[in-house]
């Protein structure tokens, strides 16, 4: 029976690990989809519309404050929130236009992306590790990253760029240069800021096609047809998409216009002095944490001792996030030995230059530029982290121990701190003592 | 029927008198040429300042001190005007001279250097204009003698060219790659950037805001007949812009650099009308960097004929248009004309080896 049953959950084939990647997805996705009605709003949309906006008792979760109310607007006719491109709010109107406007139709697509980007990670790891094992576990990682599960659960533009992202970087890996141009395309039209996975994935190509060519020039050659492949098939996209929107609510004359606003805006998000940021270090740093923020929170009290909190939704630091450090040593390491041993490090050259470009450029934006950045931003590298980790912990029983402890955590902390929590879970947590 | 080189000349100074009559400032309605401006922007007729030192200029020292020479040598708006267009003729005689011979050594008939050279309107009307001439023919100069390999005299000249015009330092990366031997590398690369910095660092020594009133200057110049102002047709969005193009340019020039079938001439021309094509500035008289290598490349594309005729109407319809750099205005439609062919000229030149290599295999199977 023992024997049929590690049989059965045993992967031993592409189609098998396929299925541990849906069961996975699917099980992120029922969970996502149960809450999706938490909160649900008290005030009617119309009240909901336009400033001032009652965050709370519109049921908007985090900067949902900013989108939802865009979404509204532009289904009204209106162009609105131009500092962003416009692919995530076309989602979130889609969503209200078959499920109306509530909290499914407000989080139902976005919800989805981000259950696929779970999939598409698991999908990743197997491309660069070649295992089966890393890569269900690198999709559990990143899908019971409870941060990760609210940002991706709620109505914001983190979730959609993320999953176009990484099905770019999937297509690239599997040597599908305009199809991931395509992928890539849709993510710069979700979030701008994925500009930084597809230099990621820019510099990663540039590093291969170094080592693969024998000259210079070679590289070099290989690598501009690689960028004209991807970036101009992204970039097209981009301006078309941007285009079809500057066109139909007559935005700005061009294309071209809109972005240079969008650029101008982003840069020019600066602090000054007093003002208090969440450095970079403050992500992945589990000694000076960054505080745990607040993204929606209600607190129960039932008498003047208990409190509960039935929603909240947390942004915050996970097992996996303070991995991000040991990663990143240990991809250098394991670069540079198997770079002396005649190897190319697929996955560790790819983590590094994801951690670079979508990690470490806070660091100068912050520092030296003040640019503001924000604690969610980690969401873009979690799963770079995830992938790598599952494989360099693979492989000796002790390493894999630590391992399968870090999976545990992250369901330990995915269930603690999950957003919404039924009346007998909480009465469980506080039967054994735990707040909740 | 073959073409002497004495007609070359004859047609050559001929498009010299007419430039410099019809820019003449004894006319009463001369056709608008930078050089008569100098003149009366940097108030010479009362007093003469020495460029950088005593007054800030905009092109680099070569350009300046030629300019000085002119102004120091003429007393009066007309005998400066003659001794600039002078100082033009023999730099315009040594590109002729240098046309001629590398024609004659690669088996290009003259008609070429005829067409391009002397008799093309943008010759004709940009030629006593500006120092487009004079790097043309320094540019020319490094190359012949590169060619001849003569390295430190080319450098030499390198450098002089970059001194009239800076951007010569975009050809430096493939005329480095043409220079056989790592040792001769470093010492081309060695005189013709050391001369430039020498003299640019004496002049920054001497005057602490040169860098910013000569070569900063234009970097806070707007669009101006750049083709993809019908992208960016609000300032505001200029900046924008300006990366656009430098992007476009980083990515055309090292298609230009790792080209594999092109030789010295042809990827010149190549990195030229890429940064013509992909720069923010695009003013009519930097077209004249071209002909004298498409002359050498034995090249007299259809297109050129009617590009070279809207680069000419830029001029003529500028004065005319109210708003000449607003997106629409004539000289703009006539600088997206422009650089369309110029693209078109670009890529027929850019994969003619291929085309070259196709015919081949065709004409073996056959």
């Amino acid at each position: 029976m023992l024997r049929r049953l590690r049989e059965w959950l045993s992967i031993k084939s592409e189609r098998r690990l396929r299925a541990w990647l849906i069961g996975i997805t699917l099980i992120i996705l029922v969970f996502k989809l149960l809450i999706i009605p938490y909160p649900w709003p008290e005030l009617p949309p119309e009240s909901c519309t336009y400033p001032p906006i009652e965050g709370g008792r519109c049921g908007f979760v985090f900067d949902e404050a900013h989108y939802i109310p865009a979404a509204r607007r532009m289904l009204q006719g209106e162009a609105v929130n131009n500092e962003h491109p416009p692919l995530s709010k076309a989602l979130m109107m889609l969503g209200i236009l078959i499920f109306g406007d509530n909290p499914y139709g407000w989080r139902a697509l976005i919800t989805i992306c981000g259950a696929a980007s779970v999939y598409l990670v698991g999908l990743i790891a197997y491309e660069l590790t070649k295992s089966f094992r890393a890569s269900v576990i690198a999709a559990a990682l990143l899908g019971f990253d409870i941060t990760s599960f609210n940002l991706s659960s709620i109505a914001m533009l983190d979730a959609p760029a993320l999953a176009f992202s990484l099905l770019g970087a999937y297509l690239y890996l599997r040597r599908r240069p305009v199809f991931s141009g395509l992928a890539f395309g849709l993510a710069l039209l979700s979030k701008l800021s994925t500009a930084f996975i597809l230099s990621a994935i820019l510099l990663f190509d540039l590093a291969k096609a170094s080592y693969k060519e024998a000259s210079f020039r070679g590289a070099m050659r290989s690598w501009i047809r690689f960028v004209e492949r991807i970036c101009f098939t992204a970039i097209i996209i981009l301006i078309i998409g941007l285009g079809i929107y500057d066109y139909s609510y007559k935005a700005f004359q061009t294309p071209f216009e809109h972005l240079d606003f969008m650029l101008n805006y982003h840069s020019g998000l600066t602090f000054s002095e007093g003002d208090v940021v969440d450095m970079p270090l403050t992500w992945t740093n589990p000694i000076f944490q960054f505080p745990r923020a607040s993204y929606f929170v209600v607190a129960v009290q039932v008498d003047s001792l208990k409190t509960y909190h039935p929603i909240a939704y947390y942004g915050m630091q996970t097992p996996l996030w303070w991995m991000t450090w040991i990663v990143f040593i240990f991809a250098i390491y394991l670069a540079y030995t198997r770079l002396r041993s005649g190897e190319f490090p697929d996955l560790e050259l790819f983590t590094l230059c994801w951690l670079l470009t979508n990690y470490l450029i806070y660091f100068p934006l912050a520092h030296i530029l003040h640019r503001w950045v924000y604690s969610f931003y980690f969401y873009n590298s979690v799963p770079v982290i995830a992938v790598a980790i599952s494989r360099m912990l693979e492989g000796e029983r002790f390493s894999e121990l630590i391992l399968y402890l870090l999976l545990a955590g992250q369901i330990c902390f995915f269930l603690y701190f999950f957003p919404v929590k039924p009346q007998w879970y909480i009465d469980l947590l506080l039967w054994l003592g735990l707040p909740a | 029927m073959p073409i002497r080189r004495e007609v070359v000349y004859a047609a050559g100074i001929a498009s010299f008198i007419l430039s410099y009559i019809i820019h003449s400032p004894s006319l009463s309605k001369p056709i608008y040429s930078d050089i008569v401006s100098f003149w009366y922007r940097e108030g010479w007729s009362t007093r003469l300042r020495i460029p950088y030192i005593e007054a800030s200029f905009e092109y680099p020292p070569l350009s300046g001190f030629l300019t000085f020479l002119a102004a120091a040598l003429g007393s009066n708006i007309t005998s400066y005007y003659s001794i600039f267009s002078a100082i033009i003729l023999v730099f315009y005689m040594i590109m002729l001279e240098i046309v001629i011979r590398l024609c004659e050594e690669r088996g290009v008939g003259l008609e070429h250097a005829l067409i391009l050279i002397c008799l093309s309107p943008s010759m004709i009307l940009y030629m006593v204009y500006n120092y487009d001439v004079i790097f043309a023919s320094l540019l020319m100069l490094s190359l012949f003698l590169l060619l001849r390999r003569r390295l430190t005299s080319s450098a030499i000249a390198f450098s002089a060219a970059s001194l009239v015009k800076l951007i010569n330092l975009i050809t430096l990366p493939f005329i480095l790659m043409h220079v056989e031997g790592w040792s001769d590398r470093i010492k081309y690369a060695l005189i013709s950037l050391g001369i430039f910095a020498a003299v640019n660092l004496a002049l920054w020594a001497l005057n602490p805001d040169f860098i910013d009133s000569t070569y900063l200057y234009h970097v806070r110049w707007g669009l101006e007949n750049a083709w993809y102002i019908i992208f960016f047709p609000s300032s505001g969005s200029w900046d924008t812009a300006k990366l656009f193009g430098m992007l476009l340019m980083i990515y055309g020039l090292l298609k230009v650099y790792l080209h594999d079938g092109a030789d010295l001439i042809q990827r010149a021309f190549m990195a030229l009308s890429v940064f013509l094509l992909t720069n923010y500035v695009f003013t009519p008289q930097m077209l004249l960097w071209l002909p004298p290598l498409l002359a050498v490349m034995g090249c007299l594309p259809i297109p050129y004929f009617f590009l070279d005729l809207a680069n000419a109407g830029i001029i003529l319809l500028w004065f005319e248009t109210p708003n000449p750099l607003a997106p629409g205005s004539p000289p703009q439609l006539l600088a997206l004309l422009r650089a369309v062919l110029l693209f078109i000229i670009l890529l027929e030149t850019y994969f003619a080896p291929r085309g070259v290599r196709v015919a081949e295999k065709i004409k073996r199977v056959a």
